[in-house]
C-alpha cells in the first residue's frame, strides 16, 4: 500500500467515524401545538314549533293533522294494545304513566258500541310462586277493569280474569320471553258487527277530570314487574 | 483509484438525517393523514357522549431505518380518561410509517385535542 493510498483511506475512516454517531443516535422531539380534531355533536331533537297553547279539549278533529301511531286497535275478537299497561312492582297498582293508554282504551270502548262484553285478562310470566302469580294477575286485571268502570264504561260490559302463568306467549327461559308473557289482554267476549277504529282521546272525546282517576301510589318501583 | 474507494466508503457510511424540526414536521404530516379517521371516530363517540371533549397525549417511537411508528403510550396523567377517545388515537397510529425513514430513531410526543364544533 502506497503512502497516498493510506492517506485517503485514513481520511475516509475518520469521516465515517465522525458521521456514525449521527446515524445511530435517536432524536427526541415533541410538538407543542396539539392536533385539533373537531367533532359534531348530534343535532338536538327539534322542539315542536311554538304555538299558542290550546286546551286539548278544544282541539277539533282535523284530517289535515298527521296520523298518530295507533296504540289501541279493535280487531276481530280483541282490543289490541300496542303498548303495555304498567304496574308497580309486584303490586296491582297501575302506574300513572299508563293512564293515557287506559284513557285511549276507554275511548275506544265507548266509541265501539258493538263491543257487548269485554274480558280483561291478566297474565304473568312463570317467575315466582304460581299461586301468587295467579292472584296478582287477577288483581291487576281487576285494577284495569276498575279504571274502565270509573271512567265511564258500564259494569255489565266488562269483567276481569287472571290466568297467572298458564297462558304464555313466549319462552319463559329468556328475559324477552318473560316480558312478552307479562301482559293484560282485552278479549271481546260478546260483540255485534265490528267497525275497526282507533283510540284518540285527545281529539275525539273530552278526558275525564283528573280527580276521577284512582289515587296515585306513592311507592315507586322499577318497571318490569311480575305481570 | 483510491479516491473512488474512499468515495464509495463514504457513501456507504452516510445516512439520511433530518434536523429535529424536520423530523417533527414530517412526523406531524404523517399524523395529520389520519385526521379524517379520528374525526369520524370522535363523531361516533359524540353520538353516545354528546359533550365528550379532551386531550390525548401520546409518546411513541419512530424506528430508525424502517420509519415504523411503534410503542405508542398514552400519558395517563395528562390525557382525558375517556377510553374511546384514547382508543381512537391509538387505533389511528396503527401501521403508520414515516417515509423516507430516518437513520435515527425518533422519540416523539404529540397531543390530540378533541373539541366540539362551534354551532
Amino acid at each position: 500500500m502506497s503512502c497516498k493510498q493510506a492517506f485517503w483511506i485514513g481520511i475516509g475512516t475518520l469521516l465515517a467515524a465522525a458521521l456514525a454517531p449521527a446515524c445511530t443516535h435517536s432524536l427526541a422531539f415533541s410538538d407543542t401545538s396539539p392536533i385539533v380534531i373537531t367533532g359534531t355533536p348530534p343535532a338536538p331533537i327539534a322542539a315542536p314549533p311554538a304555538a299558542a297553547p290550546q286546551p286539548k279539549l278544544t282541539l277539533p278533529a282535523s284530517p289535515a293533522l298527521p296520523a298518530e301511531p295507533k296504540r289501541v286497535e279493535v280487531q276481530q275478537n280483541q282490543i289490541v294494545i300496542h303498548d303495555k299497561i304498567q304496574f308497580e312492582l309486584n303490586k296491582a297498582t297501575i302506574k300513572p304513566a299508563s293512564y293515557d293508554l287506559l284513557d285511549e282504551i276507554v275511548t275506544v270502548v265507548q266509541n265501539t258500541p258493538q263491543i257487548a262484553h269485554l274480558s280483561i285478562e291478566g297474565h304473568t310470566d312463570s317467575t315466582g310462586n304460581p299461586a301468587h302469580n295467579q292472584r296478582l294477575s287477577e288483581q291487576r286485571a281487576a285494577a284495569v277493569q276498575d279504571y274502565l268502570v270509573q271512567h265511564g264504561i258500564s259494569t255489565d260490559r266488562v269483567s276481569s280474569k287472571g290466568w297467572g302463568p298458564n297462558r304464555p306467549l313466549a319462552d319463559n327461559a329468556t328475559d324477552a320471553g318473560r316480558e312478552l308473557n307479562r301482559r293484560v289482554e282485552l278479549v271481546i267476549l260478546e260483540q255485534g258487527p265490528i267497525v275497526p277504529t282507533t283510540g284518540d282521546p285527545a281529539r275525539t272525546e273530552p278526558r275525564l277530570a283528573p280527580e276521577t282517576r284512582p289515587a296515585e301510589g306513592t311507592e315507586q318501583a322499577p318497571s318490569g314487574g311480575v305481570l | 483509484m483510491s479516491r473512488w474507494w474512499t468515495a464509495a466508503l463514504l457513501a456507504a457510511m452516510s445516512c439520511a438525517v433530518r434536523s429535529p424540526n424536520m423530523y417533527r414536521d414530517d412526523t406531524r404530516r404523517l399524523l395529520e393523514s389520519k385526521r379524517a379517521v379520528l374525526a369520524a371516530c370522535y363523531d361516533a363517540e359524540l353520538q353516545s357522549q354528546p359533550t365528550a371533549t379532551g386531550r390525548v397525549i401520546v409518546r411513541f417511537t419512530i424506528e430508525r431505518e424502517t420509519g415504523k411508528l411503534v410503542r405508542p403510550q398514552i400519558d395517563d396523567l395528562l390525557s382525558t380518561p375517556n377510553r374511546t377517545l384514547r382508543g381512537c388515537v391509538l387505533d389511528a397510529l396503527q401501521g403508520l410509517v414515516l417515509m423516507p425513514p430516518d437513520d435515527r430513531s425518533g422519540d416523539a410526543t404529540f397531543t390530540w385535542e378533541f373539541q366540539l364544533a362551534q354551532r
